[in-house]
């Protein structure tokens, strides 16, 4: 697990609040982005009050915006699929945790990438799943799925990157209660539901 | 014998002597007499009494045969003067005939009649109280003294137990075996003895008195105890040949992507 804090840029300044315009901006290199403080209960009662979709849309749409900022860092999508894992997620974590949206790591199994992120500020870690789709898919410029392999502790998810075919199969294991770690091992297996290792 | 047949064979002779002291001889005086030299008899003692005036009046006794435990304490019993045995009416009437004579001769006027042997009563004994009446109950006494005397305290029922622990092992006797045909042999001296290490720490030895002093004893060698060694297991290990049993070929595959995008093909292809 590479771990996100240990390469974490230097003192630059990242966030500028402006207490003069009541702003608060987020600095980059070709200029500032305006972000808001919304407390976490807020997001609770978001989600669960509007549609599945509208959620994800919300939630997906925080993970572009710091995708691209990941990836504004590393140059472009060619830079970020040329970079090393490490120094894609010292970058992909900064801007995780200048959001506020908790700690990211990355765990690799096998060929197998599953993204950590640690004191979530939402409940519900399907939000979670979509806002690292969003960062992956804008960072990297793939299509990515991200599924939610089940948690035993409480405020961490752990969202399995794969194809959105394979998303599908490994939802459905999910539901019939194979544990993410089995989910992992059998997407790994040769031959288990004609899927290619 | 029961009490209504004895009692039937009284009535029979008090009927028999009523009869002959109806009859007319001089039995007056002889009563008088008889009167004097005896004491009067306890009411109870009616067949005394009768038995009596049967020997004065030389009747022939008639004897009860009672036994002694028809008699109860109550009554007294005196035995009858031995009888002749075999002698008939005829000669009891001839014995009778001087004890008449004497009678008349008591009635002549002596200085002063002898006095008749006083008969030694002896004091009844007690009667047996029966078993059910009240006796004294001896544990309320006990009782009593002991809540407010000074009784000293009864003594423990039973004896203490015997004292748990090891036993003195009788001194060894020496017998004479013939070894040649028994097969009985000799404890040879220095002979390795069997110690058995146990994890289990001995529980601890209770304080002893410090015994008194006395004159060191020497110890023959065979008498010291031997000192406990800590038996380590024999291992035997196997021989492995150096030769290697295995060949590896080839490497297992190792992922280790050197960039994101490589992960991220080899993720996407799951």
């Amino acid at each position: 697990m590479t771990d996100a804090h240990s390469t974490a840029a230097s003192n630059e300044r990242h966030v500028t609040f402006d207490l003069a315009t009541g702003q608060v901006r987020q600095v980059r290199l070709g200029g500032g982005e305006r972000l808001v403080l919304v407390p976490p209960a807020a997001l609770d009662d978001l989600a669960s009050s509007v549609s599945v979709e509208a959620a994800s849309r919300f939630a997906r749409a925080i993970g572009v915006a710091i995708g691209k900022r990941a990836a504004q860092k590393l140059g472009s999508i060619d830079g970020v699929l040329a970079a090393s894992l490490e120094a894609f997620v010292s970058e992909l974590a900064l801007e995780v945790a200048l959001s506020g949206w908790g700690s990211l790591s990355i765990e690799r199994w096998g060929r197998a990438m599953v993204v950590v992120v640690e004191h979530t500020p939402v409940s519900d870690p399907r939000l979670i799943a979509v806002l690292v789709e969003g960062a992956i898919e804008a960072a990297a410029g793939r299509a990515v799925r991200g599924v939610c392999l089940v948690s035993t502790r409480g405020g961490v998810a752990r969202i399995l990157i794969v194809s959105e075919r394979t998303a599908e199969r490994a939802r459905g294991w999910i539901a019939e209660g194979v544990s993410g770690q089995d989910v992992i091992t059998r997407l790994q297996t040769p031959g288990s539901d004609g899927s290619q290792p | 014998m029961n009490a209504r047949e004895r009692i039937a064979k009284l009535e029979a002779l008090l009927a028999r002597v009523t009869e002959r002291v109806k009859a007319p001889r001089s039995v007056e005086v002889e009563t008088a007499n008889l009167r004097d030299t005896t004491r009067p008899p306890p009411p109870a003692d009616v067949e005394v009494e009768v038995i009596e005036e049967v020997r004065q009046v030389s009747e022939p006794p008639i004897s009860i045969d009672i036994s002694d435990d028809e008699v109860q304490s109550s009554e007294r019993v005196v035995a009858a003067p031995a009888e002749r045995i075999g002698e008939t009416d005829g000669e009891r009437m001839a014995s009778a005939a001087p004890a008449e004579a004497a009678a008349e001769a008591h009635t002549e006027p002596e200085p002063e009649p002898e006095p008749a042997p006083e008969v030694e009563v002896a004091p009844e004994p007690e009667p047996e109280p029966p078993a059910s009446s009240r006796r004294p109950i001896v544990l309320e006494s006990k009782l009593e003294d002991l809540a407010f005397g000074d009784a000293a305290p009864p003594e423990a029922p039973h004896t203490p137990p015997p004292e748990s622990g090891r036993q003195v092992a009788s001194p060894p006797v020496d017998l004479d075996f013939d070894s040649d045909f028994t097969g009985v042999r000799s404890k040879e001296q220095g002979e390795a003895e069997v110690v058995v290490v146990s994890s289990v720490p001995p529980p601890p030895e209770p304080e002893r008195e410090p015994e008194p002093a006395s004159a060191p004893v020497d110890l023959a060698p065979a008498q010291v105890a031997p000192a406990l060694v800590a038996s380590a297991p024999e291992v035997t290990l196997p021989i492995l040949p150096d030769a290697p049993v295995a060949v590896f070929e080839g490497s297992a595959p190792l992922f280790k992507p050197a960039s994101l995008g490589e992960l991220l093909d080899a993720t996407l292809l799951l």
